[in-house]
């Protein structure tokens, strides 16, 4: 009877929101009570109640709506969330405290569900892709022919997917942001350690994730926007240790060792990847090495701007000059595992050596675009240098609970180099010999101790981080002329000079986002004190004498607004104020500024998105760029600033646009992005060229503009094994510099295309992938017009000869184009496999470019501004190995 | 008449759907009792079809084997040219149609099968849906693409204990499942009963649709309840 009342003025005070306290003495639990109706106000039955405890996630009690929509549950206090599901309705998660002894929920509304469930189709039947919401699964059988080896052929064949140049793993042509391994990021970003050790039959399916949330992610917000492609091992290969050892020998002292332990545990991940060879085969590229000593990249903050990269730091050689190179062995090893010793704790070590040693020699010829000096400079190039290359990082992450996370990283990273350039010059047909050799030493070591808590459905989080950067770097320059206008006192023409940068840097911030249903805020405060120096002295010569000091205090406070405007549509605009106190060499001054930054994107379904951002910031110059008196870049460059100040703001906008669809069904994939950066003030060149010396002084310039775009298309036919893909880039960057004080413009174009066309028959005898690269660089400036043309069409065969015996075979021909130049080069790689289906060992024979088995050279076209530039480079020789391959 | 048509157009709209159609197999694992080897015809799984459309479900067998009778001809191991002859008799219906309605609290059977004897006898039944005392256990695993818990529960037929594991998943949000088995908060995607038989979804598909109406099938001899249908297997033996 009760009951009967309470329900009447339950119907009358429908739309309010109102608790009720009833002492219940017969139960000791708490009543839930709850009504479900559509957004029709029509009653849902049979609808879905399941109460869940907030910490844990485990179900309490679960029920069903009766036929007036009406459900009850009976619950002991606490905090919970109560997840309503109806088919072809959005599932709802509410938060409930339960506090009273009764609870009377209001009417809970579900909203229909129509695009979404159309895309839950089970079992997709000869396709292979299964779409699950967020998540795509490829069952990987459909698509391999069983000539693949490792996990590099397998993703090549998953439509959607795909390697780039550099070898990171794309998912419908965008870089992705996790690759798991069952679930663990046991590689990082470095995915060619897992694409090229882990071997194909250890493969059991690929997923491709959208809006991926991991162990460390508390966030409510499940629209995360990471994409994570797992990669899961078959059973037989989990739990114990597994592997391999390949080796290859050949003529000429060729020789490649590579090995790979692996073990994929339930609590532990391990791997150790070793690979030592004389080939040029490096394992780290360019793209590892900024994000292994980006530490900003790994911590993952908001970043505060800066201009990191300047002409004084000397990257390692051996990251830009991939195949260029005489002579070039490496030895690497990589070592990582992630342990979760319990439900709540994970640690994750990760740690690379690095050592590199290699040999280039090229012969350029210089022309100077100035009117004053008339000259034509040439210069043979012999260079030596060896790297060593090492980090450390150690991660653990404590989740007392799904509501709050502990992180603590600690990153170590050594990179010392060693190089030795001799150069002989000729200038105006006299000759200088010119020997040098530098030894950069970088330490760097960064720890950063962050946690996050949910509150309800909002997010706290706090970081408070640490890093010290100390490079010292020693330049020793001979030659048998003077060189750099130096004052020599005797005839020894010797220039010694040291340059030392520290940097440490505290960092600590905040942040709050309050989650609503169409809407969320984050309100975020950060504080950076960084603390710079720079020394550096040639010879105790005053004009080359630096020693300068940048303290600088860097506060941002901002706010970021997420709307839904509608089912698709999604706006984010966000501002903050930055205030900036700059101590340099004890002259103190501040500065502030806004921040902008706004974007609008439609997610028509899960794999069809569309977005457009527009970010406006500024940058500010760090202590490499102040440098008042002359640093020595090498026995022709010196560097000197002319007119950066310490506390001078450089903005930046940038807007960019993309779109990608993905169409498992059609196995079609289309993406399309495109982005402008303008700076109306940047840090450029003012170079003033004389006979032996080049001084390029930082100035500020007005204009730095970039523009890019990308297209690429993909499409596997349903009726025929063939995959036709294409793609098109163009960039352009159009910059302001300085010679001799007076203003030019330099403008670099670059236009390239990749078209492809594979096929993938199951059993046919052979399998092809045709494909034609074409690239087209122009540099232009103010009276002079350079160009390169690549273009490289190439066929790619393999196939079986029996069960037991594949063989591969690469061929290219590369021709280069420039202003008066032209070359061909051709390529042809066989190779034969040799592989018994239940043997553990797998017989090679290799050969890799084998027309070129003698060493060969290329032409490269390295304009920049002021200079024009020819060079002839040497690569690297062919190669014949044959190895083995033994399982373990 | 005006009215009519907008009530009638007003309804249509209304009746937002979403039907879930799949197939189900039972596998037999193990024979009952001592007997735990099966002998081929038994292996072979039985294919049912699956429907489910505003809070009704119903399962039919798809795959008609029947009952049958094969008599095997055994050579006798001491004495030549003597033999001994044996049959084996597989009984299997060869209609089998098990229907829930969640609204009214409503469980029919509809069952024929060959006996022994090859007469053909009818079972109908009529009764509430069956509630099971479903533990929630920790474990999960993934069927199909779907994560799924697992929960288990015990219950008495005829008698012998049944031990039930079932994989439910909460991304289906129907309380239903194969057989007679449901009351989870989600779709059972695979039941395992007493380790002799694994019932399992092998397809499921998603379909927008308001025409899928699910009718009670006719019964074709005297309605029973489930008590009143064990009785009689009970007192049969």
């Amino acid at each position: 009877m009760l009951k009967k009342i309470l329900h009447n003025t339950v119907l009358k005070k429908q739309l309010f929101c109102f608790f009720l306290f009833l002492p219940n003495f017969i139960f000791c639990q708490t009543k839930i009570i709850g009504r479900i109706k559509d957004s029709k106000q029509d009653v849902i039955s049979g609808a879905n109640i399941i109460l869940k405890k907030a910490d844990t996630g485990l179900i309490s009690t679960y029920t069903t709506s009766n036929t007036t929509g009406e459900f009850e549950l009976l619950s002991k206090p606490g905090s919970y969330i109560l997840k309503i599901s109806y088919l072809g309705y959005k599932t709802i998660n509410q938060n409930i405290n339960i506090t009273t002894t009764e609870l009377q929920l209001d009417t809970i509304i579900l909203v229909e569900n129509n695009t979404e469930l159309e895309e839950i189709i089970l079992k997709a039947e000869n396709n292979g892709i299964v779409q699950k919401g967020d998540v795509t699964q490829y069952k990987i059988d459909k698509f391999l022919n069983g000539t693949e080896e490792s996990l590099k052929d397998i993703i090549t064949k998953l439509p959607g997917l795909g390697i780039n140049e550099s070898g990171k793993i794309t998912a419908n042509g965008k870089e992705i942001d996790r690759l798991l391994i069952d679930g663990e990021n046991l590689y990082k970003s470095q995915h060619q350690l897992a694409t090229e050790n882990i071997s194909s039959e250890m493969v059991k399916n690929a997923e491709l994730i959208r809006n991926y949330k991991d162990f460390e992610s508390i966030t409510p917000n499940s629209k995360t926007g990471l994409t994570a492609l797992n990669i899961n091992i078959k059973d037989e290969f989990k739990n114990k240790f597994t592997g391999h050892v390949e080796t290859h020998v050949g003529i000429e002292d060729k020789y490649k060792i590579k090995g790979a332990l692996f073990n994929f545990g339930k609590k532990v991940k391990f791997s150790l990847l070793p690979n030592s060879n004389n080939l040029g085969e490096t394992t780290m590229t360019i793209q590892d090495y900024y994000t292994l000593t980006d530490t900003d990249a790994i911590s993952n903050s908001k970043g505060n701007s800066k201009v990191v990269f300047s002409k004084l730091e000397d990257l390692p050689r051996f990251l830009n000059s991939s195949t260029n190179v005489a002579s070039k062995t490496n030895n690497f090893i990589a070592l990582s595992s992630i342990i979760n010793p319990s439900e709540k704790t994970k640690i994750d070590v990760y740690g690379i050596i690095n050592h590199v040693k290699q040999e280039e020699t090229y012969n350029r010829k210089l022309v100077f675009n100035d009117t004053q000096v008339e000259q034509d400079i040439l210069e043979n190039y012999n260079i030596l240098e060896k790297n060593f290359f090492g980090t450390l990082q150690l991660k653990s992450i404590y989740k007392p609970s799904n509501t709050s996370v502990f992180t603590f990283l600690n990153v170590l990273n050594i990179d010392n180099t060693d190089q030795e350039k001799r150069i002989e010059n000729t200038t105006n047909s006299e000759l200088n010999n010119v020997n040098e050799f530098t030894k950069p030493k970088k330490t760097s070591f960064q720890s950063n101790l962050s946690f996050n808590k949910t509150i309800s459905s909002n997010l706290f989080s706090t970081g408070l981080s640490f890093k010290y950067l100390e490079t010292n770097s020693k330049k020793d320059i001979n030659a048998t002329d003077t060189f750099l206008d130096l004052n020599f006192d005797t005839d020894f023409y010797t220039a010694k000079q040291k340059l030392n940068t520290s940097l440490n840097e505290t960092n600590f911030n905040l942040s709050y986002t309050l989650n609503y249903a169409k809407a969320s805020i984050e309100l975020y405060n950060q504080s950076t004190l960084t603390n710079s120096k720079l020394y550096s002295n040639t010879n105790n010569l005053d004009a080359f004498y630096n020693k300068l000091s940048l303290n600088q205090l860097a506060t941002k406070n901002g706010i970021d607004f997420d709307f839904k405007i509608s089912k698709t549509l999604k706006y984010t605009i966000g501002i903050n104020y930055n205030y900036l106190a700059n101590t340099y060499n004890s002259n103190v001054s501040h500065e502030n500024f806004l921040g902008l930054n706004s974007a609008i994107k439609a997610q028509f379904s899960a794999n069809n998105i569309a977005d457009l951002t527009y970010t406006y910031s500024n940058k500010t110059p760090t202590i490499h760029f102040l440098n008042d008196a002359f640093i020595i870049k090498d026995y022709r460059t010196l560097i000197i600033n002319e007119d950066v100040l310490p506390n001078a703001l450089l903005p930046f906008h940038q807007i960019s646009a993309s779109h990608f669809i993905f169409k498992p069904k059609a196995k079609l994939s289309y993406i399309f992005n495109a982005s402008y950066t303008i700076k109306n003030k940047s840090i450029g060149n003012n170079i003033i060229n004389t006979e032996n010396v080049s001084v390029s002084k930082n100035k500020i310039i007005n204009k730095d503009n970039m523009f890019s775009t990308f297209v690429f298309l993909e499409k596997s036919l349903n009726t025929l094994p063939l995959a036709f893909s294409g793609s098109l880039s163009y960039s352009n960057t159009n910059t302001d510099y300085f010679q001799e004080s007076t203003s030019f413009q330099y403008k670099n174009e670059n236009i390239s295309s990749i078209v492809k066309l594979k096929s993938n028959f199951k059993n046919a005898l052979i399998n092809f992938d045709l494909g034609y690269k074409f690239s087209k660089t122009t540099y232009n400036d103010q009276d002079n017009t350079s160009s390169l043309q690549i273009s490289q069409p190439s066929i790619n065969l393999n196939g079986k000869i029996s069960a037991h015996l594949f063989w591969y075979l690469e061929s290219n021909i590369t021709s280069y184009n420039n202003n008066d130049l032209k070359r061909n080069i051709y390529n042809l790689s066989p190779r034969l496999r040799y592989k018994k289906a239940e043997s553990k060992w797998e017989l090679y024979i290799t050969g890799n470019n084998i027309l070129n088995l003698d060493n060969n050279t290329i032409l490269e076209n390295n304009s920049s501004p002021s200079y024009y530039e020819e060079r002839t480079s040497s690569i690297l020789s062919g190669y014949i190995l044959i190895g083995s391959k033994f399982r373990i | 008449m005006n009215k009519i048509f907008l009530i009638a157009l007003l309804t249509t709209t209304l009746n937002y759907a979403q039907t879930l159609k799949g197939i189900i197999t039972i596998n037999p694992l193990r024979g009952i009792g001592d007997n735990t080897v099966l002998s081929e015809k038994n292996k072979k799984p039985k294919y049912h079809s699956y429907s489910f459309s505003k809070n009704k479900s119903i399962q039919k067998l798809i795959s008609n084997e029947g009952t049958t009778i094969d008599t095997i001809i055994v050579e006798h191991p001491e004495v030549d040219g003597l033999t001994m002859e044996t049959t084996e008799i597989n009984i299997n219906a060869n209609k089998l149609i098990i229907y829930k309605d969640y609204i009214n609290d409503v469980f029919r059977l509809e069952a024929s099968q060959k006996n022994r004897n090859l007469v053909t006898e009818y079972i109908s039944i009529k009764d509430h849906i069956p509630s099971f005392n479903w533990v929630l256990q920790n474990e999960t695993q993934t069927i199909l693409g779907y994560t799924c818990k697992k929960a288990t529960a015990e219950r008495i037929m005829g008698v012998r204990k049944q031990h039930i594991t079932a994989w439910y998943t909460e991304d289906i949000p129907i309380n239903d499942g194969p057989k007679d088995f449901n009351g989870l908060p989600g779709l059972i995607l695979q039941v395992n009963t007493n380790n002799n038989v694994l019932i399992k979804f092998e397809k499921l598909k998603f379909f927008k649709d308001t025409n899928t109406e699910i009718e009670a099938p006719k019964n074709e001899s005297e309605l029973i309840s489930i008590n009143g249908y064990q009785l009689q297997m009970m007192n049969k033996r």
